[in-house]
């Protein structure tokens, strides 16, 4: 599909709260969800693709990546079963852009999940990595509001299992 | 409908909670199994696998079977390693004359061979071909058939004696050394010398490891390496691949002779896709000695001459020099790559009398390139074999010492993790994490004095009975050796997390140390012999854990990859490699 006739051309983008986005072809097709809905419309059509699970605010900061990585290279399809390590680095420029509060970044990640955007999904599961990194199940707890829901005594059991991971 | 805020990691998708705690290592993923209900059973159901890949210092392999499946192989494999379990064992005959260049890698072991018996042959080898043993012919169980269905596959032309695989010389040229890069290109690299009376042509040959045929991703499979000459002495070769990278060091014995201030030995970085040099050093003989990567760009270079291990940075795409300034014609010039020296680590100074002679180093697994969209390069299809593969990133490095005196040479070594040179190469170089350039011209390498990073994180062996004149001696965080006399088979294990764990346990009261076996070894105390030798404070504090083997064992030496271990045994009336014995874990 990537044809040069392609890179001319715009997409009309709708958000769940009724704002339209005007961006080029090559932008917008960073996310593989729209890509293919692109293909389904098929080229003649004007019509603009409904993002009904993005507000305006996200798909802005979305499409702002979108702009700045429109040259990179088609990622290589995952494989279920790959686990080779992957680093908890992150390139200077997408650090920078996804220095955000805390909701923006869970948004981020979910709009990414949804528009099927594997490098910027990673950018944001990094991020997050990032946070959790070397802090203690409390601090995890306190930076993102979980409740500890467990029982004195599944907790007792848990401690004791773990035991030897602590700091002596 | 519209995705309700999600204020916490909770509330993602669990595929996209999935993908986070799947990027974090051992004692994270015990802190986030731990938040509450819905991470523990998150962990339970998804993430143990993961969890005790990262605790062994392993990542995932080939898609041979269910997680379920491989959860149960790794247990079972650390553990035989844990206990020593030297039960399941084959004794293989050596069919041909071997010569004295041998690999063990991926379940190979490769070992060259003479051709024809020639008299003085035992003084100076000449390679003909190389022979190689799939190592994981020798046993058969049931966890291992799915693995092996994959691995049947003769390496190179099989040969006439047995299941050997062949890869021969051309022509009247000799074998002087090659590399192995199985797991990730499937690919041998072979340097060939053709003998002549003045200038000995030297040649790359690129070929595929498993077929023996030439390389069908090198454009150009044979890279000349330019000559060697008959004054020069004896040619030595070490080669390392990674990536698209080839990095070859080629030193010849000493410049001996009065005034030969020559500087023959070369440091080559070769793309073995394209078959082009990208960078080229040029030094004295008596100054490297090994080289080993510590990352896809990062290697260290031995510096016998100064003492040292010098940490180099690959950099790629640099401007031309003259594209800036030179008219439109220049500018279609390639970026150019260099060697960056980062950083220089100081080794202990010897005492008055000894100086150091050699420095050989290795680290096994290599690392994998990282392709330019950041992606870690798969290993190809065929080499994907085995069920997990040791994580490069945690590896243990060996440095083997020779140091010369009037009165003889003492031969010692030491290992340290990767990560630990590398957590102080980020310390200095902070840019390096961002994948970005360096912020300025670097001048001069950051110096690291031997006090300051070897006693926390090195581990020696002097004993002159501990010495082999192998050095694939590690695996992983393993390592192997012979001690006493007779002797009994130590495996050491510096995994760090293992070793945390054991602590704990003694502490406990529940190590087991399988009737005095096995034991965890936590002090520094510097060896006896250290002061003898050296002028530093000679504490080493890396801790281990160490199992002897049971019974006794009278080899000529013991070699190990990540589930194998070699006995060698040298026949009866020469110093031949007669045959060895395989043991699988």
């Amino acid at each position: 599909m990537s044809t040069t006739e392609d890179k001319t051309r715009k997409v009309k983008l709708v958000t769940s709260d009724n704002e339209e986005f005007e961006v080029d072809w090559e932008v917008a097709t960073r996310s593989v969800l729209i890509k293919h809905m692109l293909e389904d419309i098929g080229e003649s059509e004007e019509q603009a693709i409904p993002l009904p699970n993005v507000t305006a605010n996200v798909l802005k900061k979305v499409l702002e990546w979108c702009e700045h990585h429109r040259k990179d290279p088609e990622p290589a399809p995952e494989s279920s079963d790959d686990n080779r390590k992957r680093t908890l680095e992150i390139g200077d420029w997408d650090a920078k852009f996804i220095q955000v509060d805390q909701e923006m970044l869970f948004e981020i990640i979910l709009a990414a999940n949804y528009l099927d955007i594997k490098a910027l999904l990673d950018v944001g599961c990094k991020t997050v990595a990032n946070m959790i990194k070397g802090k203690q199940p409390e601090e995890i707890r306190k930076m993102f509001n979980i409740v500890n829901d467990f029982t004195p005594e599944e907790e007792a059991q848990i401690k004791k299992e773990n035991e030897w991971a602590e700091d002596r | 409908m519209r995705i309700s805020n999600a204020t916490s990691v909770t509330d993602l998708p669990i595929e996209v909670v999935f993908r986070i705690f799947s990027l974090l290592d051992v004692y994270d993923l015990l802190a986030v199994s731990s938040l509450n209900r819905t991470c523990h059973a998150i962990f339970e159901e998804h993430l143990q696998f993961y969890y005790e890949l990262k605790a062994a210092g392993v990542i995932n392999g080939a898609p041979l079977m269910d997680i379920g499946g491989k959860l149960q192989a790794l247990r079972l494999r650390e553990e035989r390693w844990r206990t020593l379990d030297m039960t399941r064992h084959q004794t293989v005959d050596i069919p041909h004359d071997p010569s004295n260049l041998y690999d063990l890698s991926s379940g190979f072991y490769v070992l060259g061979g003479v051709q024809g018996n020639h008299f003085f042959s035992f003084i100076e080898k000449k390679t003909k071909y190389l022979r190689v043993a799939n190592l994981f012919n020798y046993h058969k169980d049931d966890h291992d058939d799915a693995g092996n269905d994959a691995t049947t596959e003769l390496v190179g032309k099989k040969a006439d004696n047995g299941e050997w695989g062949e890869i021969k010389a051309n022509g009247n040229s000799l074998i002087v050394d090659f590399g192995l890069c199985i797991d990730e290109h499937d690919l041998i690299g072979v340097v060939e010398v053709t003998p002549s009376r003045g200038e000995r042509p030297i040649k790359l040959h690129l070929r595929q490891f498993s077929t023996g045929e030439y390389h069908a991703s090198a454009k150009k499979p044979v890279v000349d390496l330019g000559v060697s000459r008959s004054g020069w002495g004896k040619m030595s070769m070490m080669m390392e691949v990674v990536g698209p990278y080839l990095l070859l060091l080629l030193s010849w014995s000493s410049n001996e002779e009065e005034g030969d201030d020559d500087k023959r030995d070369r440091l080559l970085l070769i793309d073995w896709k394209s078959g082009e040099k990208l960078v080229e050093e040029q030094s004295r003989t008596d100054v490297w000695d090994g080289v080993v990567f510590l990352t896809p760009h990062i290697f260290v270079v031995t510096n016998t001459a100064r003492g040292c291990l010098e940490v180099i940075s690959i950099l790629q795409n640099l401007p031309n020099p003259s594209a800036a300034t030179e008219s439109e014609e220049s500018h279609s010039q390639p970026p150019r790559t260099a060697f960056t020296r980062l950083m220089s680590f100081t080794l202990p100074e010897p005492v008055a009398d000894f100086r150091y002679y050699s420095i050989s180093c290795r680290a096994d697994p290599n690392p994998f390139g990282i392709e330019d969209d950041g992606i870690i390069t798969p290993g190809t299809e065929k080499s994907r074999r085995a069920l997990f593969s040791n994580d490069p990133e945690k590896a243990i490095v060996i440095f083997r010492i020779i140091l010369r005196a009037d009165a003889g040479f003492i031969r010692t070594s030491f290992v340290v993790h990767r990560a630990s040179m590398m957590h102080h190469v980020y310390k200095a170089h902070p840019w390096i994490l961002s994948d970005s350039l360096p912020p300025h011209e670097l001048s001069e390498p950051i110096k690291i004095d031997w006090d300051t990073w070897g006693p926390p994180s090195t581990r020696w062996v002097f004993d002159e009975a501990f010495h082999t004149q192998w050095i694939t001696t590690t695996s992983g965080q393993r390592e192997v050796f012979m001690r006493g006399e007779p002797s009994t088979i130590v495996v050491r294990d510096y995994n760090p997390v293992a070793v945390r764990r054991a602590i704990w346990e003694k502490k406990n009261g529940t190590f087991d140390d399988m009737g005095g076996r096995r034991a965890v070894i936590t002090d520094s105390e510097p060896l006896s012999f250290w002061p003898h030798v050296f002028t530093n404070n000679g504490t080493h504090a890396l801790p281990y854990i160490e199992v002897d083997s049971e019974e006794e064992f009278d080899y000529d030496g013991v070699l190990m990859d990540e589930t194998h271990l070699l006995g060698l045994n040298r026949s009866d009336d020469s110093i031949e490699l007669a045959n060895f014995d395989v043991y699988t874990f």
